[in-house]
């Protein structure tokens, strides 16, 4: 067979896989519970955020916000965030821990094809949540009468990269750790290690204005250095850095964080296809 | 026949342990390759390399003629497999099952196919029972279901009876006997050495990571008893019959006890009618001829009991 046809036929082959896999993957979440547990809760949230607003404005006369939406967006981004990186992080292992990855792989499945699928797959459940979201958004606007802003657009093309960045590193988590348990320790110390570093830097950041010529500057010199890196390595950093760009209409540094973020993402995936050819699939 | 599984120095080092070792392993178009061994001597991890699930530490596997690097989905596509465990989706029936599978494989007429294999392992009753009700050996079955699924030109399977009854015993060897009939390759590993002996026209013993023996089945055994032997009983005392037989080509040794002589034979051809014959021209009358071979089951032992004083020198 000529070398173009051959490459063709992988294409399609792998395409097909991902296809596959994917909506298998995608019917099961949205056949489940979790799914409609963490909408419910993705939307309490805001909506309680958005209630005690209208409350103080009822109260004061007074609408602080020009923005609405923005912040309980950032949080409805957020919780779906956790939920997806946390799903996505035990997506492989869970199936390597069962054996059911070497069923798959018995047949035309190759190591890329199932990390983008599982990349895909979470990225669908997230659009579909998006939707979902899109239409609570519009209708709180339009109960409140608050209309929304110039940002919310932006916002949410940022919220898809964000989210891809969280995927992609829990779907390398997941292929890295051999157990679902060591899987999601792995994530949640990461994760914790970067609040941590978001909290001492703010930590610091307090008290040292009232200790111009003390220790804590050089502390948060160092800290600063730390978080600015931390920045581009965290996945759960963009979403921050986006919506901080889109607010100051920055388009430039808004462009950045989506390119980082799709090269981010792009790095995590091709170190987990990597580590699964090198490792193979066996728990 | 070209070959269908060719693996050349195989080799899988885990630590310190070398748990396969140098395998170079010949499967031919049209072939029943049993490959045994006993626990722990490498069969699971060298088919889990040639399935490209392990990846070798030193060696190459050839499927088809082609590296699974060259011709990945090509060559996945060919092959059904039946693993030693079944790990299956547990929350779907064996009709979604069956139809994900399909839908990987890109099989045409899938729902008319679904349903022939599942009425060839018997398991149409329980098709829309959900995985998690189903037995060990419903599983079992399953999973050959799933294998014969896209009609593949090599099977290889893992135990395959491990956890069936008699009855799914004698339905899993007609299904690999009318796929060897149509021309599959097939690549059994097994302990149930009497299955084997059944369905299969070549072995390959493996022990401690090493291929220690492969030939045809008859040559194996041929080699390991030092020929077949044949049991006469006649009528009576033939006088001259033991030098008579002895000129024959093919007779490597006679006994004789009066009326029952014991011949070593050698060569592949049935001996009976020259042995008949001879018999029949020195005025002798034969009441009853029958073979006696080794079994597989003692040119197993044999070749991997001999294979460990060998090993063991090697390893000084």
């Amino acid at each position: 067979m000529p070398r173009t046809a051959l490459q063709s036929d992988v294409t399609i082959q792998r395409y097909h896989t991902i296809k596959v896999i994917s909506s298998r993957g995608l019917i099961s979440t949205l056949f489940g519970p979790g799914f409609y547990i963490v909408m419910c809760l993705s939307l309490l949230a805001p909506s309680i955020l958005i209630y005690s607003y209208l409350g103080s404005v009822r109260e004061t006369g007074l609408a602080s916000m020009s923005n609405l939406i923005g912040t309980p967006f950032s949080v409805w981004v957020s919780i779906w965030g956790l939920f997806l990186s946390i799903s996505s992080s035990l997506a492989v292992s869970r199936e390597k821990e069962l054996g059911t990855i070497e069923e798959l792989f018995y047949g035309p499945v190759g190591p890329t094809d199932y990390v983008l699928a599982r990349y895909v797959e979470h990225l669908l459940v997230y659009l579909v949540a998006l939707a979902v979201s899109v239409c609570y958004f519009s209708m709180v606007s339009l109960l409140t009468n608050f209309s929304m802003s110039g940002t919310f657009i932006p916002t949410l093309l940022l919220s898809i990269f964000s989210v891809s960045t969280m995927v992609a590193f829990g779907i390398l988590v997941s292929v890295v750790a051999s157990k679902t348990r060591s899987s999601l320790t792995l994530l949640l110390t990461v994760a914790l290690i970067f609040l941590g570093l978001d909290l001492a830097q703010g930590f610091l950041l307090g008290h040292s204005l009232g200790d111009p010529v003390g220790a804590l500057p050089f502390g948060m010199s160092v800290l600063g250095w730390i978080a600015r890196l931390t920045r581009w390595v965290s996945p759960f950093s963009n979403l921050g850095m986006g919506m901080d760009a889109a607010a100051r209409g920055d388009i430039r540094a808004y462009g950045i964080v989506l390119v980082h973020s799709a090269a981010y993402s792009c790095a995590m995936l091709w170190m987990a296809v990597n580590r699964l050819k090198r490792k193979g699939v066996r728990a | 026949m070209s070959a269908t599984i060719q693996t050349t120095g195989l080799t899988k080092i885990y630590g310190k342990t070398k748990v396969v070792d140098g395998i170079d392993l010949d499967v031919r178009e049209g072939e029943a390759y049993a490959f045994l061994g006993p626990n722990g001597s490498g069969k699971s991890t060298t088919i889990s390399m040639i399935l490209g699930l392990v990846t070798p530490t030193s060696g190459e596997v050839r499927l088809f003629g082609k590296t699974l690097s060259t011709a990945y989905y090509e060559t996945k596509r060919r092959i059904g497999v039946v693993g030693e465990h079944q790990h299956l989706y547990e929350e779907l029936t064996a009709n979604e099952y069956l139809r994900f599978f399909a839908e990987l494989y890109r099989v045409p007429n899938r729902l008319s196919r679904i349903d022939s294999v599942l009425e060839k392992v018997g398991l149409q009753r329980y098709k829309d029972l959900e995985l998690r009700g189903y037995s060990k050996g419903m599983r079992q079955k399953l999973a050959f279901a799933r294998a014969l699924l896209h009609d593949p030109d090599l099977l290889v399977l893992d135990e395959p009876v491990s956890s069936l009854d008699p009855y799914g015993v004698s339905m899993i060897r007609d299904i690999i006997l009318s796929e060897r009939s149509r021309g599959k390759t097939i690549f059994i590993s097994s302990h149930v050495l009497s299955e084997i002996e059944k369905t299969c026209t070549k072995v390959g013993i493996v022990d401690r990571g090493r291929l220690v023996a492969q030939d045809s089945m008859q040559g194996l055994k041929n080699r390991l008893s030092g020929g077949a032997e044949l049991r006469i009983e006649l009528a009576e005392a033939v006088p001259g019959a033991v030098q008579a037989l002895k000129s024959l080509d093919f007779v490597r040794s006679v006994e004789c006890d009066g009326k029952n002589i014991r011949l070593k034979v050698s060569g592949s051809s049935d001996p009976r009618p020259e042995v008949s014959r001879c018999i029949v021209e020195l005025g002798g009358l034969v009441v009853s001829m029958t073979t006696a071979e080794i079994t597989l089951e003692e040119a197993f032992i044999a070749i991997t009991d001999a294979s460990m004083p060998l090993l063991t020198q090697e390893a000084v």
